[in-house]
């Protein structure tokens, strides 16, 4: 079963209003296993959905370059980002955002 | 290891496979995959290329992105085993094969590092594609997968050693 939770969340609890507590990201998702690809670009080039415990832990999106260096999806700032720092992901990165695939490709991993 | 009928009936099926395939690696791939830089950073045990005071920097903003360090661990920690394999005429059985003793590799490392932690290793299979990740197993925290794994569809299971 798919929802769309996962966006409903992230409008109910946007980063710092102290409500992660009390609803987490994709939290009446889709239980996934592991990384579900929900679109790619080439052999490695991809865009990740996770959401293993939903309600017991943040679902989470991230994109694979073409080289497997990991990004982040931040949900809020709608940008890629460093996955240990948070620290927004260079602009040769965020060209990404801008590709129609990608784009495809974070709308179905939203509905997870 | 405990694992959904799917990942089971696989690993079964594994028992009997005989492979006449060969593997197709970079040199620098299969080093990523059999001994990839495994970093000890407040208690976990991360695969970076990152100087430890960088991941140490880091660190707070990590876990609140991912909630707690098994949570860290298990993102930080995921290797799509294809993508290191230069050839694609392989099965998916063959994939599985590689990815158990990559999982020995690791474990075996991991316990160098830290004899004392029990880890947490996850396969989780979705044909052709086959993915490994660890986190260490804190009594606090669970495993980064559901208790019950049946709640889970596809093909995937945890050893914890």
């Amino acid at each position: 079963m798919r929802s769309t939770i996962f966006c409903k969340s992230v409008i109910m609890c946007p980063e710092g209003d102290g409500g992660a507590e009390d609803h987490r990201v994709g939290e009446n998702g889709t239980k996934l296993d592991g990384s579900k690809t929900t679109g790619q670009n080439g052999k490695t080039e991809r865009v990740d959905v996770e959401n293993p415990a939903p309600g017991k832990r943040d679902g989470d999106i991230h994109y694979h370059e073409s080289n497997n260096t990991k990004w982040r999806y931040d949900l809020n700032k709608k940008k890629l980002v460093d996955p240990d720092s948070g620290e927004l992901a260079p602009p040769r990165v965020q060209k990404a955002l801008e590709q129609d695939w990608f784009r495809k490709a974070i709308d179905k991993a939203k509905k997870y | 290891m405990i694992a959904t009928a799917k990942l089971e009936k696989l690993l079964e099926a594994l028992n009997s496979y005989k492979s006449s395939n060969n593997f197709v690696f970079e040199i620098q791939h299969l080093k990523e995959l059999l001994s990839p830089d495994f970093v000890s950073v407040y208690d976990c045990i991360l695969i970076s290329q990152k100087s430890v005071e960088v991941l140490e920097q880091s660190f707070n903003k990590a876990i609140e992105m991912y909630g707690d360090r098994t949570g860290y661990e298990a993102s930080n920690t995921e290797m799509r085993i294809n993508d290191y394999i230069e050839n694609e005429n392989l099965n998916i059985y063959d994939i599985l094969s590689l990815t158990m003793l990559i999982l020995d590799c690791w474990s075996a490392k991991l316990k160098q590092i830290d004899c004392e932690a029990k880890f947490c290793f996850i396969i989780s299979c979705d044909s052709p594609y086959v993915t490994l990740r660890y986190h260490k197993f804190r009594e606090t925290e669970g495993t980064w997968l559901l208790e019950d794994i049946n709640q889970y569809e596809g093909a995937v299971g945890y050893l914890i050693i």
